[in-house]
């Protein structure tokens, strides 16, 4: 904790500091988790059910940030488009960005808002009523119970999720285009399907991959570290979305400078 | 010659070399049970016994520690254990009966170190921000239920935490059924742990499950799959705490109080040998806490398990217990049978366990 003695070099080492435990907490939960996949020791059921809570319930708000986004690119591109009478190029313009960037990326976001800061906050409240504790006296590997079946359900799920979410927005891009600009579909989707590659899909397909990892990690890194109470609770869930949204980003950068 | 034989006949002949003959024998030519353990305690009457039992864990396997250990016991407790199996007198409910202790051994077993500890924590130091636990040294007898107490923050939930290994001291060694929890990994830890129960200062009932999913919990990670037995065992633990019809119930919608008794129910289902309970009775009203306290102890004496609890309420606590530990800043300051508790001239037990106001803490 800060004092208002400590110095500008006091607070900065006490940043790294932090930062650095961090992203070491992460780093070694990551490596536990590891080697709990050689051979695979998962809970099935509660696989199953982080699979149908974290992916089936989050389909909703996917498809409703999916739409609008499609919807959102087509009115900042109508601009240039009507300007430059290049409405052949809407499709291929979509889909770049939507595949590569704009679809992984405000899906992921979406999903670490709704699914990254509940795992935190169950996981917390479970660390400060002692459900963790319990678990371990009842001889149960909380890792292999509780984070592993979540870890791989975020990462599986978000994965599918922007599956969808590219396809919705895709589609709202369609739409708006006809309706806004007098795009034809037809139009829309012989751009996009003559200019996009499948590299431009898988590329954000990858990235969604690794979205969802640092979602998963940095939301049961925070939610098994907690202290303090409820209070303490609160301040984790702060702590991951800030995390997850800093980690998806650099990810991103990382991945596209790696990827292009 | 494969390596394994190798290291065991170089132990042997080291243990000729320092213990005497006659004991060599019986360890190296019958297989190891409790008569032959019987003649190594009658027998090894030297300060190299302990490094013998060490022997005996690491060149015989199936010999446990706590096997091993027992080679270290006084040679007189081999006698008095024999005279009660030939009288057929050797049986806890018999020395209950016969007023001779609740601890699993005689009145002043553990003092003399008899009768065999479930627990020995020996020495043990672990610190947070600042030391929480220091030098503390403590043994818990078979079937002895230990009452646990002192001030707040004094190390008491820190110290059950280490007993059911969820913490590691940096410092000293615990041991539970003789394995030293410290050194174990998770795997052997885990095997420990099956037969420990726990109850949680927050009850730790998991929320997304029901009442009847809570109890049964522990079973059926234990392996049992038979679901008549389950619901059986289920209902029976509800009876016993008084909240039969609960099954279906979710610990959100219950009271402390409930919370605690279920609480209570899941610790106690698997009939486990070693029980820790951290403040079973907080919160509830006075009824409760000592229908609460009751029913451990029943549990307890029908189990036969060996129980730590910690308790702020003294009062209650002390009608149940047979040995008692008072700890202060960390430190065990007090350590003997109840009555001697509340005899006490330690000021601070004094003070503590009749709740006086003028002393000095």
């Amino acid at each position: 904790m800060a004092t208002e003695e400590e110095g500008p070099a006091a607070q900065t080492g006490r940043a790294v500091l932090s930062l650095a435990t961090d992203v070491g907490g992460a780093a070694v939960l990551a490596a536990r988790l590891a080697r709990r996949m050689v051979p695979p020791r998962l809970d099935g059921p509660e696989l199953w059910r982080n699979l149908y809570r974290m992916g089936v319930r989050s389909l909703p708000i996917v498809g409703v940030t999916a739409l609008f986004t499609g919807g959102i690119m087509v009115i900042q591109a109508g601009v240039l488009i009507r300007r430059f009478g290049a409405e052949g190029l809407l499709g291929w313009g979509a889909g770049f960005t939507t595949l590569r960037e704009v679809g992984p990326i405000l899906i992921a976001l979406m999903f670490s808002g709704r699914v990254g800061a509940n795992n935190t906050a169950e996981l917390a409240t479970m660390t400060v009523t002692e459900q963790i504790d319990a678990l371990e006296t009842l001889a149960i590997d909380p890792l292999s119970y509780l984070i592993l079946p979540r870890v791989l359900s975020m990462v599986v799920m978000l994965f599918v999720l922007t599956v969808y979410g590219d396809v919705l927005a895709l589609l709202g891009a369609a739409f708006m285009g006809d309706a806004l600009l007098g795009v034809s579909t037809a139009t829309f989707w012989n751009g996009l399907l003559d200019a996009i590659r499948v590299w431009d899909l898988a590329t954000g397909l990858i990235k969604s991959a690794l979205f969802g990892g640092v979602i998963a990690l940095s939301s049961s890194h925070y939610g098994l570290s907690v202290s303090g109470g409820a209070p303490g609770v609160g301040r984790a869930v702060n702590a991951s979305v800030v995390a997850s949204a800093t980690g998806i980003f650099v990810c991103d950068y990382l991945a596209t400078y790696i990827l292009q | 010659m494969e390596p394994a034989k190798r290291h065991s006949v170089a132990s042997e002949q080291r243990w000729t070399q320092t213990v005497p003959s006659a004991a060599v024998s019986v360890l190296m030519h019958t297989p190891w049970s409790g008569q032959s353990a019987l003649v190594v305690q009658a027998t090894v009457q030297s300060p190299i016994c302990r490094p013998v039992s060490r022997l005996l864990k690491s060149t015989h396997r199936g010999v446990t520690s706590a096997q091993a250990d027992d080679a270290w016991q006084e040679p007189y407790a081999v006698s008095l254990r024999a005279l009660h199996a030939a009288r057929g007198t050797n049986t806890r409910s018999h020395r209950r009966d016969m007023g001779e202790d609740r601890c699993g051994g005689y009145t002043d077993a553990p003092r003399h170190g008899i009768v065999r500890s479930m627990i020995e924590v020996t020495n043990v130091w672990k610190r947070f921000a600042a030391p929480v636990l220091r030098d503390v040294t403590l043994r818990v007898p078979q079937g002895c239920l230990y009452g646990l107490i002192g001030p707040g923050a004094a190390g008491k939930s820190v110290l059950l935490k280490c007993l059911a290994g969820l913490l590691r001291p940096e410092r000293g060694s615990v041991r539970v059924f003789g394995e030293a929890i410290e050194s174990l990994d998770e795997v052997s830890l885990q095997a420990v742990r099956n037969r420990v129960g726990m109850l949680f200062q927050n009850n730790a009932l998991f929320d997304h499950l029901t009442v009847a999913e809570n109890i049964a919990f522990p079973l059926r990670r234990r392996g049992v799959t038979d679901e008549a037995e389950i619901a059986e065992r289920v209902a029976d633990r509800l009876r016993a705490v008084s909240l039969p019809g609960f099954e279906q119930r979710l610990p959100g919608g219950l009271s402390g109080g409930q919370k605690k008794r279920v609480g209570v129910a899941r610790a106690t289902v698997t009939r486990a040998d070693v029980v820790l309970y951290d403040e079973p009775a907080a919160g509830l009203d006075p009824v409760t806490s000592q229908k609460i306290f009751d029913l451990l102890r029943r549990e307890q004496q029908e189990a036969g398990a060996t129980v730590v609890m910690v308790s702020s309420d003294i009062d209650r606590l002390l009608t149940v217990t047979d040995r008692v530990g008072m700890m202060l800043d960390g430190a065990l300051i007090f350590d003997g049978t109840t009555a001697e508790a509340q005899g006490s001239l330690h000021p601070v037990v004094k003070q503590f366990v009749h709740g006086e106001v003028d002393g000095p803490l």
